[in-house]
C-alpha cells in the first residue's frame, strides 16, 4: 500500500534534486553533495595533470623529432657536402693535373722555358704554339697563355681583355711565388691554372690555361638535390682577414662572386674554416635573416674550401609534419579524454541518481511508516482535490483501502462545508470542523488541519484529520451531565431554600407562640398576684381583677387549641365528624361569636345565604364553624371601617357549596395572596404584628377545608381594595344519606362495554361519579373509579387507563400525600409511565384551575404557525397569544437560525409596536431566556434549528418549569412532529384538559367528545411512536 | 407625685401595670399605645420612667407600624427624653432576647413577661426612678 503511493514524491525528487526535498532528504543527501564536490576537484586535477602530461609529451615528441631531423639534416648536408667536395676537388685536381701535364710535356716544357728566356726561335715558337693549341683542344681549354715571369704575354691562343689580363697577372705572380701550379680566382666563367715554367735554375714563366669552369662547377655548386631550394654551395679562399667568395651563390639569400666575408661574422668564420681546410658545421643567420646551416669542406687540390649552406627550415620541413602529427595526436587524445569524461560523468550521475532514489525511497518508506503509526488520518491531495497518498488511519477513517482512495476527489470523503469567501479548500494553517463521509454512509465529525507545499501544478495539500466524534460525544455527555447537575442544583437550591424557609418559619412560629402564650400568662399571674397581695381597694375591684385573669386564661386556652390543632393536622391526627351541615345554624353560631367584635370595631357584619331549602354542606360542623369564625375574625381585624359580608351559595350542578367572606378592608397585595395560607406565615412575619393572633388561623382553615374536600382561596384587588375569602364544601346529597358510600374500593370494579377504552374517574362525590360513569359507559368507554387522589394514583399505575378524568377538589385522608386532583396530576407528570396519559379535569373551579395551569409550564401548549407566514395572520396570532400588554411595546424573542425569516418578521411587524430580539439558535434562545427571565411577552420559535432545536427549547423550558407565563408561538416548516414526544411538546404540552362541571351537566356528550379527541391524539402518538421505533 | 408611662398593647396587661404601679409605688401612671402620647408626656419633663412593651400590635407613627424597640430608640435619641429610664417589659423571653432587645433599643433594664415576682419588678422600677432622680 505504502510503496505504490510514494511515487509522486520520488518523481519530484528526480527532477528537482535534493534542493527541493524535505529536511530529512536533504540531510540524507548532503554527503553526496560533498562527494560531488570532491569528485569535481579530482576531475579538475586529473584534467590539469593530463594537460601537463600532454604538454610534456608534445614537447618531448617535438624535441625528439627535431633532434632526429637535425641529425638527419646535418648528416644529409654533410653527405652532400662530402660528395660535392670530393667531386670539386677531383675536378680541380684534374684541372691542375691536366694543366701540369701540358707543361710537363717535354716539347712544351723545354720550349716554353726557352721562350720565356727569349731564346726560342720562332719555329720553336710555332711548334710550341701548335703543341699548346693541340693541348688546348685536347683538354678543351678556352685559352692557353704563356707569360713570362714579368708578366709579358708570349703567346695566347685566344685574345684576352685587359680585366682578364689583370687576373692573369695576379695568378702569374702567385705561381711565381709558390713555384707550383696554382688555381687562380675564377673570372667570369673561367678557371685559370697557372703552371710554372722553368728549369733547374728557376722558373722563367708561367703557363696559364683557361678552362670554362661553369661547365662542371655550376652543377656541383647549384642546388643540392634533396636538400631543398635554399641549398647550395660556394667556394671560398682565405684572403688575408677576410674570406673571399670565389663563386656565385645563387641560392636564397645568396651573394655574388667576389664578396668578402669578414672573419668576425659567423659566415666569414665558416668560410675561413672551409678555406683553411677545417671541416666543420656552422649555424648562422643568412643574409635574409633566416637561420641557416652550413658545412665546410676543404678542397686541398685547389687550396680552397667549399661551404655548403642551406636554410634550416628546409632541413626541418619534417618538423611541420611532426607538429601536424602532434596536433592530430593531441586532438585524438583530447577527444578520447572528453569522451571518457563524458561517459564517466554519465555513469557517475546515474549512479548518484540511483543512490538518491534509494535514499528517497528509504526515506519515503520511513515517513510512510511513521505516518501509518499516527492515530490521525493524514493524506495528501492535489490542487484538483484528488487524493494522492493516505496513511493507514486515513484509510480506516474513510473506510476504503488506499488503492481505492487513490485519485478520488477528496470531497467525496470529506465534507468541510463551504469555506469563507467561497474558496475551494479551507484555509491552510487553521483547524476546520468537517465531517468524514464513510463509505458505509456514516458521517464522522472531525477536525481538519490543512497545509500546502509547492506551487502551480506541483501544489500539494497535506491534510491531518482527527476523529473528534468521541470527544464530541464526551462533551455532549458532559454537557448533558452538567445540565442535569444544573437542574439538580437548582432543585436542590430550591429545596434548600424551602427547607430553610420552613425552618425559619418554624423558629419564628416558636418565638411567636412563646410570646403569645406569655402575654396572657402575664395578665393571669399579675392580676391573681394583685388579689393575693391584697392590693384591691374593694370587692368590686377584686372581682374585676379576677375577671381580667379569667379572660387572659381563655385567650391562652384559644391559643393552645390553635397550636394543638396545627400540631394535630401536621401529625395527621385530626379526625372529622363528617355530617350534614345546614347553613343557617352555622351562620347563627358564627354571628353569635363575632357580632360583638364587629360592633366594637364599628363594622357592619352581614350574613346572606341563598342556599335552597334542603341543600346542605357535607363536613364537620365544628370545623366549618371554626373556619368561618377564623375568616370572619380576620376580615373584621383587617377592616377598620365598612362591612364584612358572609355569603353562602349552593352550586348544585358543580356539586359544591361556596362560602364567601367579603370585606371592605385593607386588602392584600397580590404577592402575599399565595402565601397567606401557608402554615406559620403570619402578617409580615415581624414583631410588629398589628393584628395579633398566632398566624395559624388561615393555615388551619385551609387544612380543614381541604380535609373536607373543598378548596379555599383569596382574592383581593390589592391594598385598600378589600378582600374576598372563599371556600367550598361538597354538597350533601339526600341519596347519600340513604345509600351510604360502599366501603369497598370503587376502583376494584371495571365496568362498561367490552373492548371500550378504559377511563379512570377520580371523583369524591359519589353522585357525580355515578353520573360520569353512566355518561361514559353509554359512549362506549369502560370505567374505573377512585374517590380520592391516593387511590387514584394507585389505580393509574395499576390499570394504565387511556384517560384519567378527575376532580380538582377531593376529600382525602388526614395524612394523605396526595390530597387534590392537582396533586395527582402533578404526580402523574413526574413518572414516565404515566406522563403520557391525558388528564381531563372536570371541576367546578375551572377558572381557578385554568389559571393555575397557565401558570404551570407542564401544561404548555404552544400555538403554531406554518411557514410561509401571512403578515396579518402572524400579527393576529401574536395579539391573541400575548393579550393586553397595556400600551407598551410587545417584546418578542425570536429564535430562528434563518436570518431571512428574522428579517421578514422584523419587516412585517411594525417596530413602533413590537420590539424583536433575535436568537440565532436554540442555545442562544435559552441563554437569553435565562438571563432575561421576564424580558419577553412572546417567544417566536423555529423548530428546525441545528444542535439545540425548537423542541429542545420547549423541552427545556417545560421541564425546568421556568417561563411558565411566556406564550410560545411556533413558526415552522415542519408542523409534523417526528415522534410523540415532539408532538406532545408541540401540540399538547403534558396533556391536561379542563372541562367545567357545569358544561358537562349542560351537555353530557361534551366529555365523551373531549375524551375521543384525546384518545385519537394518543393513538396517533402511539402510531408515530411505533414508526419512529 | 412620680409620673410613669406604660406603653402596652394588650388591654389586660395595661390594666395590670397601672394597678401595680399605682398600688405598689403610688406612682401616677399613663398607659398608652400611642407614640404621640408617649412623646408628648416624655417631653413634658416630669416622666420618671417608661415601661415599654416590645410587640405593639396597634401602634403606628406616621402611618408606619412601630414597636417598642423603635420607640425606645427614638426616646434615647432625643436630647430632652434621653435621660428618662426605659424598662422593657416583654413576652419575648426566649434565650438571647433580653440581650438582643436591650442592645437594639438602648433601654436601661429588661423584665420578661409573665412577671412572676411583683416585688422584683417593683424594686427594678424603684431603682430606675431613684437612679434617674
Amino acid at each position: 500500500m505504502a510503496h505504490s503511493h510514494s511515487n509522486p514524491a520520488q518523481g519530484a525528487n528526480d527532477t528537482d534534486g535534493p534542493a527541493h526535498a524535505g529536511g530529512a532528504v536533504g540531510y540524507l543527501l548532503s554527503g553526496n553533495e560533498e562527494q560531488r564536490r570532491e569528485s569535481r576537484l579530482v576531475l579538475l586535477g586529473l584534467a590539469g595533470f593530463l594537460l601537463l602530461a600532454m604538454t610534456a609529451f608534445n614537447l618531448a615528441f617535438y624535441g625528439k623529432a627535431r633532434q632526429r631531423l637535425e641529425l638527419e639534416g646535418w648528416s644529409r648536408l654533410e653527405a652532400a657536402a662530402d660528395l660535392r667536395a670530393d667531386q670539386l676537388d677531383h675536378l680541380l685536381g684534374t684541372l691542375i693535373r691536366e694543366a701540369s701535364s701540358v707543361e710537363r710535356d717535354p716539347v712544351v716544357e723545354a720550349r716554353a722555358n726557352l721562350w720565356c728566356r727569349g731564346t726560342l726561335d720562332p719555329a720553336g715558337q710555332s711548334v710550341l704554339r701548335e703543341e699548346l693549341e693541340s693541348a688546348q683542344g685536347r683538354f678543351e681549354f678556352e685559352n692557353v697563355q704563356l707569360l713570362t715571369a714579368d708578366g709579358r704575354v708570349l703567346m695566347e691562343s685566344a685574345p684576352t681583355t685587359p680585366a682578364e689580363q689583370a687576373v692573369t697577372h695576379r695568378l702569374v705572380k702567385r705561381v711565381l711565388e709558390a713555384g707550383t701550379p696554382l688555381l687562380g680566382d675564377p673570372w667570369g666563367d673561367e678557371f685559370m691554372v697557372g703552371v710554372p715554367v722553368g728549369d733547374e735554375s728557376g722558373t722563367t714563366g708561367v703557363l696559364v690555361m683557361h678552362s670554362i669552369g661553369t661547365r662542371f662547377l655550376t652543377p656541383l655548386l647549384a642546388h643540392w638535390p634533396g636538400l631543398g631550394n635554399t641549398s647550395g654551395a660556394y667556394l671560398v679562399r682565405l684572403d688575408g682577414a677576410a674570406a673571399h667568395v670565389l663563386s656565385d651563390f645563387g641560392a636564397h639569400g645568396g651573394f655574388v662572386r667576389g664578396t668578402r666575408l669578414p672573419l668576425t661574422s659567423p659566415r666569414g668564420m665558416a668560410a675561413a674554416m672551409a678555406a683553411t681546410g677545417v671541416e666543420s658545421r656552422a649555424e648562422f643567420t643568412d643574409a635574409l635573416g633566416a637561420p641557416a646551416w652550413a658545412v665546410t669542406r676543404a678542397l686541398p687540390a685547389a687550396g680552397w674550401g667549399v661551404v655548403g649552406q642551406v636554410q634550416r627550415g628546409d632541413m626541418l620541413t619534417g618538423l611541420r609534419t611532426t607538429v601536424q602529427e602532434l596536433v592530430l595526436i593531441d586532438v585524438a587524445v583530447l577527444a578520447f579524454l572528453i569522451a571518457m569524461a563524458w561517459v564517466w560523468r554519465r555513469l557517475y550521475r546515474s549512479g548518484l541518481a540511483r543512490r538518491e532514489r534509494e535514499i528517497t525511497e528509504r526515506h519515503a518508506l520511513r515517513v510512510q511508516a511513521i505516518l501509518d503509526t499516527a492515530f490521525d488520518a493524514i493524506f495528501t491531495f492535489d490542487r484538483q482535490g484528488r487524493i494522492r497518498t493516505v496513511n493507514r488511519a486515513a484509510s480506516e477513517l474513510f473506510g476504503a483501502s488506499a488503492g481505492d482512495l487513490d485519485g478520488q476527489p477528496v470531497r467525496r470523503h470529506l465534507d468541510w462545508g463551504t469555506p469563507v469567501g467561497g474558496a475551494l479548500f479551507p484555509s491552510t494553517g487553521a483547524v476546520t470542523a468537517a465531517q468524514v463521509l464513510r463509505r458505509d454512509g456514516a458521517r464522522v465529525p472531525v477536525e481538519l488541519s490543512l497545509g500546502s507545499s509547492g506551487f502551480g501544478d506541483e501544489l500539494l495539500y497535506t491534510a491531518i484529520v482527527r476523529d473528534v466524534s468521541e470527544r464530541i460525544e464526551a462533551e455532549k455527555r458532559i454537557r448533558a451531565f452538567a445540565d442535569g447537575l444544573e437542574v439538580s442544583n437548582r432543585r436542590l437550591e430550591e429545596m434548600n431554600a424551602q427547607l430553610e424557609e420552613a425552618s425559619r418559619l418554624k423558629s419564628e412560629f416558636l418565638a411567636n407562640t412563646s410570646h403569645e402564650l406569655r402575654t396572657p400568662l402575664n395578665g393571669m399571674i399579675g392580676f391573681l398576684q394583685l388579689v393575693l397581695d391584697g392590693m384591691c381597694d374593694d370587692p368590686e375591684e377584686e372581682r374585676d381583677f379576677l375577671k381580667q385573669a379569667l379572660q387572659c386564661s381563655r385567650h391562652l386556652l384559644g391559643l393552645i387549641n390553635d397550636v394543638l390543632d396545627i400540631a394535630k393536622i401536621e401529625a395527621g391526627k385530626l379526625s372529622l365528624e363528617v355530617g350534614r351541615v345546614e347553613v343557617q345554624p352555622l351562620f347563627d353560631e358564627v354571628y353569635t361569636l363575632t357580632h360583638v367584635q364587629a360592633a366594637q370595631r364599628g363594622v357592619q357584619l352581614r350574613f346572606e345565604s341563598s342556599v335552597a331549602e334542603g341543600l346542605a354542606a357535607r363536613g364537620d360542623f365544628g370545623k366549618i364553624k371554626q373556619v368561618l369564625i377564623n375568616l370572619v375574625g380576620n376580615a373584621l381585624k383587617f377592616t377598620p371601617k365598612g362591612s364584612v359580608t358572609v355569603r353562602a351559595k349552593a352550586h348544585a350542578e358543580l356539586g359544591h357549596l361556596m362560602f364567601e367572606i367579603v370585606d371592605t378592608g385593607i386588602g392584600i397585595p397580590p404577592e402575599r395572596q399565595k402565601l397567606i395560607f401557608e402554615k406559620f406565615v403570619q402578617g409580615d412575619g415581624s414583631t410588629t404584628r398589628r393584628f395579633g393572633g398566632t398566624g395559624l388561623g388561615l393555615a388551619i382553615s385551609r387544612s380543614l377545608v381541604e380535609l373536607m374536600g373543598g378548596i379555599i382561596g383569596v382574592h383581593s384587588e390589592g391594598e385598600g381594595k378589600g378582600t374576598r375569602m372563599y371556600f367550598s364544601l361538597p354538597l350533601w346529597r339526600a341519596e347519600e344519606h340513604l345509600a351510604p358510600v360502599p366501603v369497598l374500593e370503587p376502583g376494584d370494579r371495571i365496568l362498561g362495554p367490552a373492548g371500550g377504552q378504559l377511563v379512570l374517574i377520580v371523583e369524591d362525590d359519589p353522585v357525580f361519579r355515578r353520573f360520569l360513569t353512566a355518561v361514559l359507559q353509554q359512549s362506549g368507554y369502560r370505567t374505573a373509579e377512585a374517590e380520592n387522589a391516593e387511590s387514584g394514583w394507585m389505580l393509574v399505575r395499576r390499570l394504565q387507563p387511556a384517560v384519567v378524568v378527575l376532580d380538582y377538589a377531593l376529600a382525602c385522608g388526614d395524612n394523605a400525600a396526595l390530597r387534590t386532583g392537582w396533586d395527582l396530576a402533578q404526580r402523574m407528570t413526574t413518572e414516565d409511565e404515566t406522563r403520557h396519559i391525558p388528564l381531563v379535569f372536570v371541576t367546578g373551579f375551572d377558572g381557578e384551575l385554568k389559571e393555575k395551569l397557565r401558570a404551570t409550564a407542564f401544561a404548555r401548549r404552544p400555538e403554531h404557525l406554518v411557514k410561509p407566514i401571512e403578515a396579518s395572520a402572524l400579527i393576529g396570532r401574536i395579539e391573541h397569544v400575548v393579550g393586553d400588554v397595556g400600551g407598551r411595546q410587545v417584546r418578542i424573542l425570536m429564535a430562528d437560525d434563518d436570518p431571512t425569516v428574522a428579517a421578514y418578521v422584523r419587516k412585517v411587524l411594525p417596530s413602533s409596536r413590537y420590539h424583536i430580539e433575535v436568537a440565532n439558535n436554540g442555545e442562544e434562545c435559552l441563554h437569553i431566556l435565562r438571563t432575561q427571565p421576564n424580558g419577553f411577552d412572546l417567544l417566536l420559535l423555529d423548530l428546525m434549528m441545528p444542535e439545540v432545536s425548537g423542541y429542545d427549547v420547549l423541552r427545556e423550558i417545560t421541564l425546568s418549569g421556568s417561563h411558565a407565563e411566556l406564550p410560545v408561538l411556533v413558526l415552522t416548516n415542519f408542523p409534523e412532529a417526528r415522534n410523540d414526544e415532539e408532538r406532545r411538546l408541540l401540540e399538547q404540552g403534558l396533556v391536561v384538559d379542563v372541562v367545567a362541571k357545569s358544561s358537562v351537566h349542560e351537555n353530557p356528550q361534551l366529555l365523551p367528545h373531549v375524551l375521543d379527541w384525546h384518545l385519537q391524539v394518543a393513538r396517533e402518538n402511539g402510531h408515530s411512536h411505533r414508526e419512529a421505533a | 407625685m412620680t409620673r410613669v408611662v406604660v406603653v402596652e398593647d394588650d388591654p389586660h396587661n395595661a390594666v395590670l401595670f397601672r394597678k401595680l404601679l399605682e398600688k405598689r409605688l403610688g406612682f401616677s401612671v399613663l398607659v398608652t399605645e400611642s407614640p404621640e402620647e408617649l412623646f408628648e408626656a416624655a417631653r413634658s419633663g416630669d416622666v420618671a420612667l417608661v415601661v415599654m412593651d416590645v410587640s405593639l400590635a396597634h401602634s403606628t407613627l406616621d402611618g408606619e407600624a412601630v414597636n417598642g424597640v423603635a420607640l425606645c430608640r427614638m426616646l434615647k435619641g432625643e436630647r430632652d427624653t434621653a435621660s428618662i429610664p426605659v424598662l422593657l417589659a416583654t413576652a419575648h423571653a426566649m434565650r438571647g432576647d433580653a440581650e438582643r432587645l436591650l442592645a437594639e433599643s438602648g433601654a436601661d433594664d429588661y423584665i420578661s413577661k409573665p412577671i412572676v415576682d411583683h416585688s422584683q419588678f417593683v424594686e427594678q422600677v424603684r431603682a430606675l426612678v431613684q437612679e434617674a432622680a
